[in-house]
């Protein structure tokens, strides 16, 4: 039957216009000349953004109007990450001419099927804690997250941003910064048959070129939970930085060189990664820095790139 | 008078693109001759001279049949026919869209097809009526036309480069459509053709609906009375009659032509959508703007389609 126009009923879930928004998005991305599987995570991302657009006032529209406006909102966030090939282009040429650090955060290994906060909280009751301080107070619960956490990324695969980032390591990325626990940098590592030098705990750091993880580490799991000895970072917490990175960036003379500084799926809300981390290496010396997100509210920004971190880097970094 | 001679020479000339003029001039003179629906006047004033000279503007415009509004004669403002004329030959921007329209020189139909994935009675059905009975309107199981017919006509408003529209205003078109219809009896399916065409060439599509809204309801009132209330159908009980049987509908046109305005609200809403997010894109506009103004045609394009429901 032609779609039901009676008055939409507020509880209804935006999810069930998911699947012919999604049709009708893919045959208009084979009609502009693209490929719908090269563009499918932007594709989920646009009909997410297509459902954000849905506002308590369109909400109790009529279903034609509300599927209209998802697949319409969704046809513009596709068109509005396609539309930015001079970003693309000018951060290319500067990671290509300078080199640089990235600093990666969950929006990366979203695209491997990780949680991200909001649905890391169910992984948290699972283990039977009522909060994140709760979990941290409580040495058992906390060990127990620790070990479902990588029961559950050791399901997954590294995506092609892992394994982009790490084919470019250390030419044209000097140093990995991953405020994730989980390990799919270093297992794209080992599927490209190489070897990085990991850096997880505060410890003394010898050499150059490292992937750094302040926040905790699935391959590192400790009976205690000490920040910076293989304890982990939670979503509450204001972030954690090694003194030791600190430290390495000022004797390998990092915090003084050029680089380009990308900001990957980060959303910059820990307090110790900005001050520490963020505002050095943007504006102390100032640096061409660059955020790869999903917000589109931030188009205009020059320095910002709308999309999701698989696309972009696909377009930023050789060897894709 | 000269529309249905203009239709005979759309219809002939699509079915044969490569043929020469003078081919389709001896068509058309057949067909003349030879239809019921076409009147003695006609074919008294038709003359070879007069063909030639049709056919050789119609050529020179080199634009596919398909992508021409067909003029009727019910077009009886003088300066409009005249505009519609010059729109007639305007090309219709890509689209989709349906339900289509069409004609085979014989009828006139009204036909839904894929737009209703989910429905193959619906898709299934055309609805047609005789052009020299328009107010028979008849329930066919027969197959959809193609979209790559060349009578089928995409609905769809002009898009607004074309800037030779913009002498029309809204306050013609509704005049037009609002006055044209005196209602003393139902409209036919013929009306309803060229009540869609008139929104068809018009860029002020949203302004045109609450008008065609209005007459609708008349129409519907209209049928009510002449017919009895008591024998008015829903669409879904004539899905399950059989359907070797041609079923008179005469509730039914009116539902099934609301329905397909719906879609055109929503087709248009999506045409505005993407301008204002072409603005966006190219900087023009803020996202709070963006954000607000489509919301805003959201909730015009929801209150029409309440008004169509």
């Amino acid at each position: 039957m032609p779609i039901d126009s009676s008055p939409n009923s507020a509880s209804t879930s935006l999810d069930i216009y998911e699947v012919p928004v999604k049709k009708k998005l893919e045959a208009h991305i084979v009609r502009v000349g693209y490929s719908a599987a090269q563009l499918n995570p932007i594709i989920d991302a646009a009909i997410q953004e297509g459902k954000r657009s849905i506002t308590d006032a369109v909400r109790s529209l009529s279903p034609i109007v509300i599927r209209e406006r998802i697949y319409r909102s969704a046809v513009t966030y596709i068109e509005s990450v396609l539309s930015q090939t001079k970003k693309w282009n000018l951060c290319r040429e500067l990671i290509r001419n300078y080199s640089s650090v990235f600093l990666a955060g969950a929006g990366v290994s979203f695209e491997s099927e990780l949680p991200l906060s909001d649905t890391l909280e169910y992984l948290k009751r699972f283990c039977k804690a009522t909060s994140w301080i709760d979990l941290r107070s409580d040495i058992s619960k906390c060990h127990n997250f620790k070990l479902q956490f990588k029961i559950v990324s050791d399901r997954k695969v590294p995506s092609a941003s892992h394994k982009l980032l790490i084919k470019n390591f250390p030419s044209k990325v000097l140093e990995i910064i991953c405020l994730n626990w989980d390990d799919l940098f270093e297992r794209a590592a080992n599927l490209q048959k190489r070897t990085i030098s990991k850096q997880n705990q505060n410890t003394t750091v010898t050499g150059m070129r490292h992937l750094w993880k302040f926040h905790g580490d699935v391959a590192l799991i400790t009976n205690d939970n000490v920040a910076g000895q293989g304890g982990w970072i939670f979503p509450d917490q204001d972030g954690y930085v090694f003194d030791s990175f600190i430290q390495y960036t000022v004797n390998t003379n990092l915090k003084n060189e050029p680089f380009t500084f990308i900001i990957i799926g980060y959303n910059e809300k820990e307090q110790a990664i900005y001050d520490k981390i963020i505002r050095p290496l943007e504006l102390s010396p100032p640096r061409p820095t660059y955020r790869i997100g999903l917000q589109l509210d931030k188009l205009h920004d020059q320095t910002y790139i709308v999309g999701t971190s698989d696309f972009v880097l696909k377009q930023l970094l050789p060897g894709n | 008078m000269e529309s249905i001679l203009d239709k005979i020479i759309f219809d002939i000339a699509s079915e044969n693109p490569t043929a020469s003029m003078d081919v389709i001039a001896e068509a058309v003179i057949h067909t003349i001759e030879s239809e019921d629906f076409v009147s003695n006047t006609i074919r008294k004033v038709v003359t070879p001279n007069k063909l030639d000279v049709r056919i050789s503007e119609l050529r020179s415009k080199r634009l596919p049949t398909k992508q021409r509004i067909r003029i009727t004669e019910r077009v009886t403002d003088t300066r409009l026919v005249e505009r519609v004329k010059e729109m007639c030959v305007l090309p219709i921007e890509h689209s989709s869209f349906n339900p289509l329209i069409h004609t085979d020189g014989a009828k006139v139909y009204f036909a839904s097809s894929d737009n209703y994935p989910d429905s193959p009675a619906l898709a299934s059905t055309t609805i047609s009526a005789p052009l020299s009975s328009p107010h028979r309107v008849i329930l066919e199981s027969i197959p959809l036309p193609d979209n790559n017919t060349t009578t089928s006509i995409p609905l769809r408003g002009i898009t607004d480069r074309n800037t030779e529209l913009n002498s029309v205003t809204p306050a013609d078109l509704l005049n037009d459509i609002d006055g044209k219809f005196d209602q003393s009896e139902p409209l036919s399916l013929y009306d309803f053709y060229q009540m869609i065409s008139l929104v068809k060439i018009s860029r002020h599509v949203m302004r045109l609906l609450p008008v065609i809204s209005k007459i609708l309801s008349r129409d519907l009132e209209l049928r009510k009375k002449l017919y009895g209330s008591d024998s008015f159908e829903e669409p879904s009980d004539l899905y399950n009659k059989p359907s070797t049987e041609p079923t008179e509908l005469r509730f039914f046109l009116p539902s099934y032509i609301c329905e397909s305005f719906m879609t055109l609200i929503i087709h248009e809403y999506g045409r505005l959508h993407e301008e204002v997010g072409r603005s966006f894109i190219d900087r023009e506009i803020s996202y709070e703007s963006y954000l607000r103004q489509t919301e805003r045609y959201a909730l015009d394009a929801d209150r029409l389609v309440s008004e169509f429901r």
